[in-house]
């Protein structure tokens, strides 16, 4: 299993490499000076050839790579041209944060997702499939901004029920943390909910024509243990797979709703350290993202292999 | 059929009458009226060709298909002295894996992949009988032995996917016989095995049944299997049964000219040695069954009468004949 681990581990290197190359070009492509971002109002020319050679703008490109990569290996995304703060500092406050919305939204999507999807899969073609299919289908295509504004209108301005920004820590005080996370989770989590609901729908609808699950009931026991022992045992794999990948793409998609609901996370890192051309934080944010894909990719394959008694005993 | 006076024990373990069923959306019977007893310690052996609704009516008597998909339109079945409807056989739970229990064709399949097999035989005891986990593994590690697994020890713990076909037929039967059921169904136990497996299997359940007072539905195309465990035999063709009794009876005097046609196809047994005997065609699907006599677009004996339903009759005391030449007055040679 180990060496499973450290195999996929250093198949994930070059992606890495290739990634951070194409944040690196990318950025560089990009119009705009940082010099005269990070300089306002100031336009004198030995003021800005100063900070260039501080920031070692002037050096060749590929040059400019090897640095920051080298010194990323070692833990120093560089330091934010806007706040001068180290990137890692800023990357270690905020991602707390997203962290936080993200595993309250994948929550909240599972316990939606996964009853919901076994139990149209169990009334197919009933009305309970019909309506957990429709109400699926709009968790789709409502768009995530506008269930989220409604939100904030009806529950915290009308209803005055829950708050609709200020974030805290959830060391600070857990409850009120909680409180206020709960609904961008809700948005976050909807949307998700919908896809588990609709994979966990059919990899329980093929598992239950499947013999064993015959079996499960020719040897006399209760229905709800054919489905959820020996049925959702089975289909669950995928849906394990698939969370894994889900809770990456948590991360990347909370950016809108953060803005909404104005949650100083990752998200809002990336718009700001974007708007202003803080270069080092841009791509000291996307490659951690990165970094964190790749490992929820691996946990992914790592939790196939578990859940499945053929892969665990080649592995 | 009555084999009554070929058995000690008189009286059926295990009866249905008049079962039929439709496949949701169809607009005839995959299965038309059928009725057999299954006695104690005897095996009841149900023969057709392939397609001809001999699994659909081993599930449907277990209760294993879904009601939204196969209705049973009529039917009773009565087990161990209690009568109960055919299209209420799926509320038999209780029932299902104690006293009637089903060894199923596709062994490769039938194993739940993500648990011990060991497991999954000590499953059927748990869920029937109050005791301790730890009790119903030793029966299970009883059981593997009894099977002929050897180590049941390192087998138990054992994933299905480490086993060979053989091997998982043999855990099958031992989950299926755990409980010491009153009635055994097994639907075509060897067709997905290698032959040399085939006859261990075969041998094996012969094992097993003996010295129990266990009747025994065992469903089959092989007709060797017939002469190794059948006490009775009933042959099925289109949904139907056509004919019915003693295996000494439909070996040595077959009746109706399915029966006669498929006793024909397997040289040692018939006794028409010479040449290997097919029946033309193959069984229609439910949707062209013939009216009147399902066979008749077939046989070789077919006349005008046939245009209607030949009624069941008793041509000797157990055995029964759905053909209106029945009985026949000798012996009929087929010429192909
Ligand atoms: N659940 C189902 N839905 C629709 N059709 C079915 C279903 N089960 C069986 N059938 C059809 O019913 C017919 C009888 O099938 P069945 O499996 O009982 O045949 P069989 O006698 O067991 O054949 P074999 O020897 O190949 O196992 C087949 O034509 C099959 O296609
Ligand atoms: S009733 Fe007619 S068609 Fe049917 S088996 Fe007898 S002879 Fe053949
Ligand atoms: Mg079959």
């Amino acid at each position: 299993m180990l060496n499973f681990v450290l195999r996929r581990l250093v198949i994930a290197i070059p992606t890495i490499i290739l990634i951070s190359i194409f944040v690196f070009t990318l950025q560089k492509l990009l119009p705009g000076d940082p010099v005269l971002a990070m300089a306002g109002e100031e336009r004198d020319p030995q003021v800005l050839e100063y900070l260039r050679e501080k920031y070692r703008l002037n050096d060749p490109i590929p040059i400019q790579y090897l640095n920051w990569i080298g010194n990323a290996l070692r833990g120093d995304l560089g330091i934010s041209l806007r706040t001068n703060q180290p990137v890692l500092d800023l990357i270690l406050e905020k991602l707390p944060v997203t962290f936080q919305l993200a595993v309250m939204a994948m929550i909240i999507a599972l316990l939606i997702g996964i009853p919901a999807g076994i139990l149209s899969a169990v009334k197919k073609g009933t009305f309970i499939d019909y309506c957990a299919n429709a109400i699926a289908l709009s968790g789709l295509s409502i768009p995530n901004f506008w269930l989220g504004i409604m939100l904030i209108l009806l529950i915290s301005v009308k209803w005055q029920l829950l708050p609709a920004s200020g974030f805290v820590s959830i060391f600070e005080d857990p409850l009120r943390s909680m409180s206020v996370m709960i609904m961008p989770a809700f948005v976050l989590g909807t949307a998700l909910a919908a896809t588990l609901m609709r994979h966990t729908r059919s990899a329980m609808l093929d598992v239950l024509k499947s013999d064993y699950v015959r079996t499960a009931r020719a040897k006399g026991l209760q229905e709800r243990t054919v489905i959820l022992k020996h049925a959702f045992r089975n289909a669950a794999t995928p849906i394990v797979t698939l969370t894994a990948l889900l809770f990456g793409e948590l991360i990347a998609g909370a950016v809108l709703t953060e803005q909404i609901f104005t949650i100083p996370g990752f998200g809002k890192l990336i718009v700001d350290a974007v708007f202003n051309r803080d270069y080092a934080v841009v791509q000291g944010v996307v490659l951690v993202t990165a970094v964190g894909f790749i490992l929820m990719n691996l946990i992914a394959d790592v939790a196939y292999v578990l859940l499945n008694p053929k892969l665990r005993n080649l592995a | 059929m009555s084999a009554a006076t070929h058995c000690n024990k008189d009286i059926p373990i295990f009866s249905v009458s008049d079962l039929t069923m439709r496949i949701a959306g169809d607009a005839s019977d995959i299965v038309e009226r059928l009725s057999f007893d299954v006695f104690p310690g005897k095996t009841l052996c149900i023969v057709g060709e392939s397609g001809c609704g001999k699994s659909i009516t081993a599930l449907g008597l277990m209760g294993l298909l879904p009601p939204q998909e196969v209705a049973v339109r009529s039917g009773t079945i009565r087990f161990e002295g209690k009568e109960y409807l055919a299209a209420e056989a799926h509320q038999a739970r209780h029932l299902r894996g104690d006293r009637l229990a089903m060894i199923f064709q596709e062994p490769m399949t039938s194993l739940n992949p993500s648990y011990k097999i060991g497991v999954q035989i000590a499953e059927a005891v748990t869920c029937h009988h109050s005791g301790s986990y730890v009790d119903a593994k030793k029966q299970a590690l009883a059981m593997l032995a009894k099977v002929g697994i050897p180590g049941p020890e390192l087998r138990y713990d054992e994933y299905p996917h480490q086993l060979s076909g053989g091997m998982r037929q043999r855990v099958m039967i031992a989950m299926a016989l755990i409980n010491n059921p009153a009635v055994l169904i097994a639907d075509e136990p060897t067709t997905a095995l290698d032959v040399t497996i085939q006859a261990q299997i075969i041998e094996l359940i012969c094992e097993l049944q003996k010295n129990t007072q266990m009747g025994t539905i065992m469903i089959t195309h092989d007709l060797g299997v017939v002469a190794k465990l059948a006490t009775d035999v009933a042959v099925m063709y289109g949904g139907q049964i056509v004919e019915s009794g003693p295996v000494a009876s439909i070996f040595n005097a077959p009746q109706h000219p399915y029966t006669i046609g498929l006793l024909s196809s397997m040289p040692n047994l018939s006794g028409y040695k010479e040449r290997l005997f097919t029946i033309p065609g193959t069984v229609p699907n439910v949707q062209s069954m013939p009216k009147g006599c399902r066979f008749s677009s077939r046989c070789p004996f077919c006349s005008s009468v046939c245009k209607t339903q030949p009624e069941v009759r008793v041509v000797d005391d157990a055995h029964s004949v759905a053909c209106h030449f029945a009985p026949l007055d000798q012996t009929l040679e087929l010429s192909a």
